[in-house]
């Protein structure tokens, strides 16, 4: 098989949402709350159909070795920039081509079913995430070490404490060696004597990455990952540099917009 | 814009029968989640449809006043058939929606969803085939060679059930109305569609069962199992069916598929 180095290149894609049957969704009561749900711009196209323009003419060429940072205020459209780089998304307009495996770290535990032991979504995840029989066997010992969960692996996931449940959804969502990373604010790692394991585990599958994306309001943590900064701001990308610069302007922003 | 990727289209479903893995993992577990803690598991359905077509015919053989020799396999059978018709037909429509959690969040073939709803149909249905087995040992039914044919009808079956399933999820998905519309309509075909009754019973009226696909579909299965050659015609219709309901379907993903993570 030939190597490929892996890739991420969007070429003026634009993403309009469709968002259908306005008139007979349960929230159809407050007059355009559907527009201010989500981010974007809004356009109500007909009685039945709002159309939200969640990216405009982005492009930007993600090569090995790339440490990027995504900016903006919320609703700018950092989450749905980066479910089209991992390929959920296809854009409405343009052209986005994504070459190698794919992890995401979204919201914790998705895919896990909270009636299957932790044993059993350990695989489960394991095969969501496109590991073989053979990946997870060598995974599983240190993925069960990791959780602590002692006897409760075997149990449904439902009599799980708060605590386990993060531990566990952690560490399944962590379970791949992904070429690309996606990783978004939303994903949270829970309590405090948890952090630090969690985060030596999110340190290790980001160094064995070769592109890194990571939206994030935590500047300490952007500028110790990234290298650079994509700045986003109602669906447009604003600025694409050096990620101090990035997060210079991101902050001048935040400040400006305060003060109004 | 892209609002026709064929070429996409038919990635994505290669790329979801390549990760069988996945889907017969989801597939299990949607099975085994149904019948946890129960000492008989998916057997249940064994049972029940056993139960059912038992009952039935003690009924409608008494009401009826009918030789049951001959009339019980024939509606046992087409018991066991409808119930998966009208299964993957009722239950298409769901099929993407149920799997919405992890469509927004894992980067996986769409077609992948469908696999998995079909997986359980299929195993579904092999699990009431021992009732139907049962039903022709009991009334004594012949086994020849054309007994073999219901292999075959199987895997059209399955074809089938995996085309519906995929394009009444589409449908079903961007439409609400019509993925509940289309369970309301499943009962009221049962009555048209030769089941409880045989198409001569009908007179003039035995059209009706001619021009329901439903009855063709029945037909595959059923005859041979019964030990007849199934009717030159609903073989034809069948064929006709399942090719023009997966170049259906493969038109519609093509024009969809970008759409259908954000409709979920």
């Amino acid at each position: 098989m030939k190597h490929v180095d892996p890739q991420i290149r969007l070429e003026n894609v634009g993403l309009e949402f469709p968002i259908h049957d306005v008139s007979t969704r349960p929230d159809r009561a407050e007059k355009g709350a559907v527009a201010t749900l989500v981010g974007g711009v809004a356009r109500r196209i007909s009685r039945s159909y709002v159309g939200v323009s969640a990216l405009q003419d982005v492009n930007v060429t993600l090569e090995k070795g790339a440490r990027y940072a995504l900016l903006g205020p919320n609703g700018a459209g950092k989450s749905t920039l980066l479910r089209v780089m991992a390929g959920i998304y296809l854009p409405t307009i343009g052209r986005a081509t994504i070459r190698g495996k794919v992890a995401t770290l979204f919201s914790l535990g998705a895919g896990a079913d909270p009636n299957l032991s932790g044993y059993r979504n350990i695989w489960r995840l394991g095969y969501l995430q496109g590991m073989d029989d053979k990946q997870i066997e060598e995974r599983i010992d240190e993925i069960i070490d990791f959780v602590e969960l002692g006897e409760f692996l075997y149990l449904p996931n439902r009599v799980y404490s708060s605590g386990m449940m993060t531990r566990l959804a952690f560490a399944i969502s962590t379970m791949s060696d992904p070429d690309i990373l996606l990783i978004d604010e939303t994903f949270g790692t829970g309590d405090a004597n948890f952090q630090k394991k969690a985060q030596e585990r999110v340190i290790k599958m980001i160094e064995s990455s070769s592109i890194l994306v990571f939206a994030s309001h935590n500047a300490a943590i952007l500028r110790e990952f990234c290298t650079h900064g994509i700045l986003l701001s109602r669906g447009k990308v604003e600025m694409i540099d050096e990620i101090d610069t990035v997060l210079d302007e991101h902050s001048t922003r935040q400040h400006n917009a305060a003060k109004k | 814009m892209k609002t026709f990727d064929l070429a996409g289209a038919m990635s994505d479903i290669a790329k979801g029968f390549a990760l069988w893995r996945v889907w017969w993992r989801l597939g299990l577990d949607d099975l085994m989640l149904r019948y946890s803690r129960t000492r008989l598991g998916p057997f249940w359905m064994t049972v029940s449809l056993a139960i059912y077509v038992g009952g039935l015919g003690l009924v409608w053989g008494t009401i009826f006043n009918i030789d049951l020799a001959k009339f019980f396999p024939y509606m046992a059978i087409g018991l066991i058939v409808w119930q998966f018709l009208s299964g993957t037909v009722g239950e298409a429509g769901q099929a993407f929606i149920t799997s919405n959690g992890i469509i927004q969040e894992i980067p996986l073939p769409l077609s992948l969803h469908i696999d998995r709803q079909v997986l359980r149909m299929l195993i579904t249905l092999f699990h009431t085939v021992p009732v139907a087995i049962a039903v022709t040992l009991f009334a004594g039914v012949d086994y020849t060679a054309v007994h073999l044919l219901v292999i075959p009808a199987l895997i059209i079956l399955a074809i089938n059930c995996w085309w519906v399933t995929f394009l009444l999820a589409i449908v079903g998905l961007r439409y609400r109305d019509i993925g509940q519309a289309i369970g309301t309509f499943m009962p009221f075909m049962f009555f048209f569609t030769p089941i409880l009754w045989k198409k001569e019973m009908l007179g003039r009226l035995g059209f009706i069962a001619d021009i329901n696909p439903f009855t063709h579909y029945l037909e595959i299965l059923r005859q041979p199992f019964l030990g007849n050659l199934p009717p030159a015609e609903s073989v034809w219709t069948v064929i006709v069916m399942t090719t023009a309901g997966l170049l259906a379907t493969l038109i519609v993903f093509a024009r969809t598929r970008h759409r259908i993570a954000f409709w979920v």
